[in-house]
């Protein structure tokens, strides 16, 4: 997560990534459970902000969840994972078809898994759907999870794929008649 | 018998006695042979690549155990290489796609995911709102222009709206925008605070004739800033993100965004490179209205704009 502080105690976040079960954290438990309590602190309230908007800290970047509501009601499949990794490994094992970004027909699933190293850096993921316009429309954590449009496809790999290998996949119409579990959705969400 | 010949499991020849089969083969006397009783291996029974492998087999072999081992090995080398022509991917194909060309059904499935997506933009407001190259704005969405536009600080709303009425301009319909020149741009903003181009002096080096409204320097809501070898001084300007109609009169530091932004796609063969909005920064610090706008426009910072006139032309035939 990317942390943007415009003045003391004026913290916004730039950029977020949910793929904190997939990174192998120290074996130290007791840190490990400090980064984790920490992380997740940040996303879910603004506990720790000083004289900051609540809107500012409320992010809801979980991109997962934001292309479950798109998916789910068309196609009855869900990725059930907010993070990016984890999103890619669920599509790579689901029944779709898989391209190379430039070449991905229109309502794929684009996906950039985020990429880091123990010491750094860390490149944060993303993942959208292209749309007739050639253009990606996800999940912006800058603007609390709002579903936004990204720019055309070429802008969103330049921005999120320049540092991280990208993906595409479509779902084949066949899973329409598989049985699925239901998504992660907020609760409340109807 | 040539002992070259490959007759195992072809229907070529003579086949051996059984319980002869791997000293024929491999000059090597099985172990378990009793009586009659020889169970021959269950190998799958796929043509043989050459007829060189079982001479070079016997060779090497040095014992039952090996021999009986070794026709497994070409068998699953055999199947191998048959499965892998048979499913050889298609050039620009991933691995793990087995049927690389979608039916008509799965493109019909991705059209109405694609449909939803831009759909779910439509259903919040507060997205479209700022939503950098959105379809054309509707009645709800140029409600929130006054929104979007406040953020230019001073009297960016108000401007905007005069220089509409003045010249007759209304947010583009789809259609009207299919008409105009589209390129690939950033947006990005600037102040009269900046300590490089102080209000006025804004338009010094830069700077030609005056604004719209005869103001000598930039005006909030109506003026950018442009690489003048990308969209001619002057042109009339549409920014969907903020559904906001611009004079192309001023030109940032373009020799130094050539450099910086060189590798970025805005600077590609269609971007225009940045559009770098005018601010009045009222009490804020330059760097102050700059996170601001960019929290504003968040990762739309990328996207589209529309050169609806080039050069400065549209204004002396609206006049």
């Amino acid at each position: 997560m990317f942390i943007r502080q415009n003045l003391p105690g004026d913290l916004s976040i730039a950029g977020a990534d949910t793929s904190l079960t997939s990174i192998k954290l120290p074996v130290d438990h007791d840190r490990q459970a400090a980064i984790l309590n920490s992380a997740r602190a940040l996303l879910q309230d603004d506990r720790h902000s000083v004289g900051s908007p609540r809107s500012h800290l409320a992010a809801d970047p979980q991109v997962g969840m934001a292309l479950d509501r798109i998916l789910y009601p068309i196609t009855g499949f869900s990725l059930q994972t907010n993070g990016t990794l984890d999103i890619l490994r669920r599509l790579q094992e689901a029944n779709t078809f898989s391209f190379e970004p430039w070449k991905a027909p229109e309502g794929s699933i684009l996906i950039c898994p985020t990429r880091f190293a123990p010491a750094g850096p860390v490149e944060l993921g993303h993942a959208g759907i292209l749309a007739h316009d050639r253009c990606v429309y996800a999940a912006d954590a800058s603007r609390n999870g709002a579903w936004s449009r990204f720019g055309t496809l070429n802008q969103w790999l330049e921005k999120f794929g320049s540092g991280n290998r990208v993906y595409a996949f479509l779902l084949r119409a066949s899973v329409l008649e598989q049985q699925h579990t239901r998504p992660l959705l907020p609760q409340g969400h109807r | 018998m040539n002992p070259n010949s490959d007759f195992r499991n072809l229907p070529l020849g003579p086949k051996p006695v059984p319980r002869m089969h791997s000293q024929h083969l491999f000059g090597v006397q099985p172990r378990h042979l009793r009586g009659n009783k020889f169970v021959p291996p269950q190998v799958e029974t796929r043509p043989r690549l050459t007829r060189q492998i079982p001479k070079l087999l016997r060779e090497t072999s040095e014992s039952g155990m090996k021999a009986r081992a070794i026709p497994w090995m070409i068998a699953s080398l055999a199947a191998l290489l048959v499965s892998a022509c048979d499913e050889s991917p298609e050039p620009g194909t991933l691995p793990g796609s087995p049927a690389p060309t979608p039916t008509d059904a799965d493109l019909a499935l991705g059209n109405q995911i694609a449909g939803a997506a831009v759909g779910q933009i439509a259903a919040t407001s507060e997205s479209s709102r700022l939503a950098f190259a959105g379809p054309a704005a509707t009645t709800a969405d140029s409600m929130q222009t006054g929104a979007a536009l406040s953020e230019l600080g001073g009297n960016a709303v108000a401007n905007q709206q005069a220089f509409r009425e003045r010249f007759g301009l209304e947010t583009p319909t789809p259609d009207q925008l299919a008409t105009w020149q589209s390129y690939d741009a950033r947006l990005t903003a600037y102040s009269n605070k900046d300590a490089d181009w102080p209000y006025l002096t804004a338009a010094a080096p830069n700077w030609e004739g005056t604004t719209w409204n005869g103001d000598p320097g930039a005006v909030e809501g109506t003026t950018v800033a442009v690489d003048f070898n990308r969209i001619p001084r002057g042109s009339l300007i549409y920014i969907p993100a903020l559904d906001m109609y611009a004079e192309a009169n001023d030109t940032g530091a373009t020799g130094l965004w050539s450099a910086s932004d060189s590798g970025q796609l805005d600077y590609g063969s269609n971007g225009a490179g940045r559009i770098d909005v005018y601010h009045w920064a009222g009490d804020r610090s330059s760097g102050q209205v700059e996170a601001s706008f960019e929290d504003a426009v968040g990762n739309r910072e990328y996207g589209t704009i529309y050169v609806v006139y080039r050069g400065s032309g549209w204004k002396t035939s609206k006049e």
